[in-house]
C-alpha cells in the first residue's frame, strides 16, 4: 500500500508496472474467498446460534452413571452433551444439557429422558431423549424429568419373586393332597370301604372267578349256535343277493309301469258301464227267450213265469 | 189269386203280432231291478250256487221293502229261506221266515202256508220234529197239490223221527190220496213215506219202495233226498237181515251226503264275508254222512276222489 521508493542505481531485471496494486488486489481476493468459504461451511451459523440449554431432573436414585461431557441422544442420534451435574437446594439432582439447536423442535413439554447404558447392563451411561408431541417447550426454562432404564437384573429378580409367590401355595396344596392320598391308601390297605374290601376280601374274587367259569360254560353252549348263525348269515346273504337281483329286475321293469297302469286304467274305466250294459242285455235276452218259448208258432205255449221256488225245492 | 196270396203273406206278421200278449196287470215284475235279482237268484239256485242265490234274494227282499210290496216281500223272503235251507243254514232260514212273516203281514199279505212248509222243514232239520209236524199240518192247507205233497213228506219224516205213528199214517194217507199224473218229486215223496210206514211190518217192501224213491230222486236231481232214501233202504235191508246190501246202501248214502256237505261248506267269498258259516249252523248233511258212514262200517272212504293231502 505504501510505495517505498528506493533509490536504486541498478536497473531491475524485470520491471513490472503497478506491481503493488496487483499484490493488494490478490490479498483482497484471498480475503473475499476465505469469507465466502467460511460462510459456505456454516461455521458462522454455528457461532451465531448458541446451544439450547435444557435441564433434566434426575430420579431420586442418583445420576445413574451419567458424567459431565456424557452423550445426549435423540432418536438414536447425537443431540448434545451434558454440560454439568448440579444439586439444587431441595436435594434433587439435575443435569444441564447443551442441546443442539436442531433438536429443539423435537423436544416438547411431554418429552422425557431415560438414563441408559451403552450395552444394556454395561458401558457408559447416556441420556436418551424422547420425541414429544405436546405443547412447544418454553426454552427460557426448559425442564424435563429423567427416569432410569429398567435394569434387566431387577426384572429377572421380580419375575422369580412372582414365580415363587405362585408356586408356594401350589406346593402346599400338593402336600395336602399327598397327605389325603396317603390316608386313603392306608384305609384301603386296612380294608375300609368298598375298594378296601375289594382289595382285602377274597370272597369277591372267588365269586368273580365262579362267574367267569359259568360265563365260560355259557360261551361253550353258544358256540354251536354261532355256527348256526353263520349258516343263517350265509343263507341271508344268498337271499339278499336274490333280492338284489329281483330288485334289479324290478328296476328294469319300473319304466314300463306307468304305461301299463295307464293301459289298465283305460281298459278298466269302461268296465262298470260294460257290466251294467251286459246285465241289461242278458236280462232283455232272457225275456226275449221267454217270449220266444211262449210263441205258438215255435210250438210253445204261454207259460206264466213264477218267481217263487217250487215246493219240491224245500228240502227237509 | 196269386196276388192275394202274396198280400196275405205280407200281412201275416201283423196278424201274428196281434196275437201277442194282452195288457197285464202291474206287478213287481215291472220293477226290473227286483225281477232281475229274483231271476239271478233262481238261476244261481238251480245251478247249486246257494250263496249267490242267498245274496240275490236278500237284495230282492230289500228292494221289495223299498217298493212296499207285501207280495214281493213274501216271494223274496220265501225264496231266501228256501235257499238258506238248501245251503244248510237252518237257523238263518228261521230268522228270515220270522222277518218275512212280519213284513208281509204288515202289508196285508198273509201267505202263511208256504212259510209254514219251509218252517216245518227247517224245524225238522233242527231236530224239533213235534213242532215240525204242527207246521206241516198248517201247510197242508195250501191249495197246490205239490205243496200239499211236500208238506205231507215233511210231516211223515218228522213223525217217523218222533215215533208219532198217527201223524205218519196221516201223511201216508194224504200222499196215497194224490192221484192223476204226478210229478217225479211227488211220486218219490209217496214212495218214501209209504216205505217208512211199512218199514216195521214189511221191511222187504219198504226196501223196494225206498230204492224206487231213491231212483226217482236221482232223476229229479234231488240228491240230499236221494241219500236219505238210500239210507232208508239200507235200514230196511238191515231189518231184512241182508247186511251186505244194507252196508252198500249206507255207504252210497254216506258218500253222496259227504259230497253234498262239502259243497255246502265250500261257500264263496261273499258267504265268508257275511259270516254265515260261523253262525253255529248245524251242518246236518255232514252229520248225516258221518252217521251213515258209521252204519256202513269202518274202512269206508267217504270222499274217494278227493285230492290227496300233500304233507
Amino acid at each position: 500500500m505504501f510505495q517505498i521508493r528506493l533509490r536504486q542505481k541498478v536497473k531491475p531485471l524485470i520491471s513490472l508496472r503497478y506491481a503493488d496494486e496487483w499484490v493488494g488486489f490478490l490479498v483482497l481476493l484471498s480475503l473475499v474467498l476465505f469469507a465466502g468459504a467460511v460462510i459456505e461451511a456454516g461455521v458462522l451459523r454455528d457461532w451465531l446460534t448458541p446451544p439450547a440449554k435444557l435441564r433434566v431432573t434426575l430420579p431420586s436414585g442418583g445420576v445413574g452413571g451419567l458424567t459431565v461431557g456424557g452423550d445426549v441422544q435423540l432418536l438414536g442420534a447425537h443431540a448434545g452433551t451434558i454440560r454439568s451435574i448440579k444439586l439444587n437446594p431441595s436435594g434433587d439432582m439435575y443435569v444441564l444439557v447443551d442441546l443442539d439447536p436442531q433438536a429443539k423442535p423435537f423436544i416438547r413439554r411431554d418429552s422425557t429422558a431415560v438414563i441408559r447404558k451403552q450395552f444394556i447392563v454395561a458401558g457408559s451411561a447416556y441420556l436418551d431423549l424422547n420425541r414429544g408431541h405436546g405443547d412447544p417447550m418454553d426454552w427460557s426454562y426448559a425442564v424435563i424429568s429423567a427416569t432410569p432404564a429398567p435394569n434387566p437384573a431387577d426384572m429377572i429378580t421380580a419375575t422369580l419373586n412372582d414365580i415363587q409367590a405362585e408356586i408356594m401355595p401350589a406346593l402346599g396344596n400338593a402336600r395336602h393332597m399327598m397327605a389325603q392320598l396317603d390316608a386313603t391308601i392306608t384305609d384301603m390297605h386296612a380294608g375300609k370301604g368298598t375298594v378296601g374290601q375289594l382289595m382285602t376280601n377274597d370272597e369277591l374274587i372267588r365269586q368273580a372267578q365262579s362267574a367267569a367259569v359259568s360265563l365260560n360254560a355259557v360261551i361253550d353252549r353258544l358256540k354251536p349256535i354261532e355256527g348256526q348263525i353263520a349258516a343263517i348269515m350265509s343263507k341271508t346273504d344268498a337271499t339278499m343277493g336274490n333280492i338284489k337281483s329281483a330288485s334289479h329286475d324290478l328296476k328294469g321293469a319300473t319304466p314300463h309301469l306307468p304305461a301299463i297302469a295307464s293301459s289298465v286304467e283305460a281298459s278298466t274305466a269302461d268296465l262298470p258301464a260294460l257290466l251294467a250294459q251286459a246285465q241289461t242285455t242278458l236280462y232283455g235276452l232272457e225275456k226275449l227267450t221267454d217270449q220266444l218259448r211262449g210263441m205258438w208258432l215255435l210250438g210253445g205255449q204261454k207259460v206264466e213265469k213264477k218267481n217263487r221256488l217250487a215246493p219240491r225245492q224245500v228240502r227237509p | 189269386m196269386k196276388k192275394h196270396a202274396k198280400l196275405l203273406l205280407l200281412l201275416a206278421p201283423l196278424a201274428l203280432a196281434g196275437c201277442g200278449g194282452g195288457q197285464e196287470a202291474p206287478t213287481a215284475r215291472d220293477d226290473a231291478q227286483w225281477d232281475q235279482a229274483m231271476t239271478a237268484g233262481t238261476d244261481s239256485f238251480d245251478l247249486g250256487r246257494y250263496s249267490v242265490a242267498i245274496n240275490q234274494y236278500r237284495r230282492a227282499a230289500t228292494l221289495a221293502v223299498l217298493r212296499d210290496d207285501g207280495a214281493a216281500i213274501a216271494e223274496a223272503g220265501y225264496n231266501l229261506a228256501v235257499a238258506q235251507l238248501a245251503a244248510d243254514q237252518p237257523q238263518a232260514a228261521l230268522q228270515t221266515l220270522q222277518a218275512a212273516r212280519q213284513a208281509a203281514s204288515a202289508r196285508g199279505n198273509s201267505q202263511a202256508t208256504s212259510f209254514d212248509l219251509v218252517q216245518a222243514a227247517v224245524l225238522y232239520r233242527l231236530k224239533q220234529p213235534q213242532q215240525a209236524i204242527q207246521y206241516a199240518q198248517h201247510a197242508l192247507a195250501d191249495p197246490s197239490a205239490e205243496a200239499q205233497g211236500r208238506a205231507a213228506l215233511v210231516m211223515g219224516l218228522a213223525a217217523d223221527e218222533a215215533g208219532n205213528q198217527a201223524a205218519l199214517q196221516q201223511a201216508n194217507s194224504i200222499l196215497q190220496g194224490l192221484n192223476g199224473k204226478l210229478s217225479r218229486s211227488l211220486q218219490a215223496d209217496k214212495a218214501e213215506i209209504a216205505a217208512r210206514y211199512v218199514l216195521a211190518s214189511n221191511p222187504a217192501q219198504a226196501a223196494t219202495l225206498a230204492e224206487q224213491a231213491a231212483t226217482l230222486r236221482r232223476d229229479d236231481a234231488a240228491y240230499s233226498d236221494m241219500s236219505r232214501a238210500l239210507a232208508l233202504a239200507g235200514t230196511a235191508a238191515s231189518r231184512m237181515g241182508d247186511n251186505n246190501r244194507a252196508t252198500a246202501l249206507w255207504a252210497r248214502a254216506a258218500q253222496s251226503a259227504a259230497v253234498e256237505a262239502d259243497n255246502a261248506a265250500q261257500g264263496d267269498a261273499a258267504t265268508l264275508a257275511h259270516g254265515a258259516l260261523s253262525r253255529g249252523n248245524t251242518h246236518t248233511a255232514s252229520e248225516d254222512a258221518q252217521q251213515w258212514g258209521a252204519q256202513a262200517g269202518t274202512g269206508l272212504v267217504l270222499r274217494p276222489f278227493a285230492t290227496p293231502k300233500t304233507p
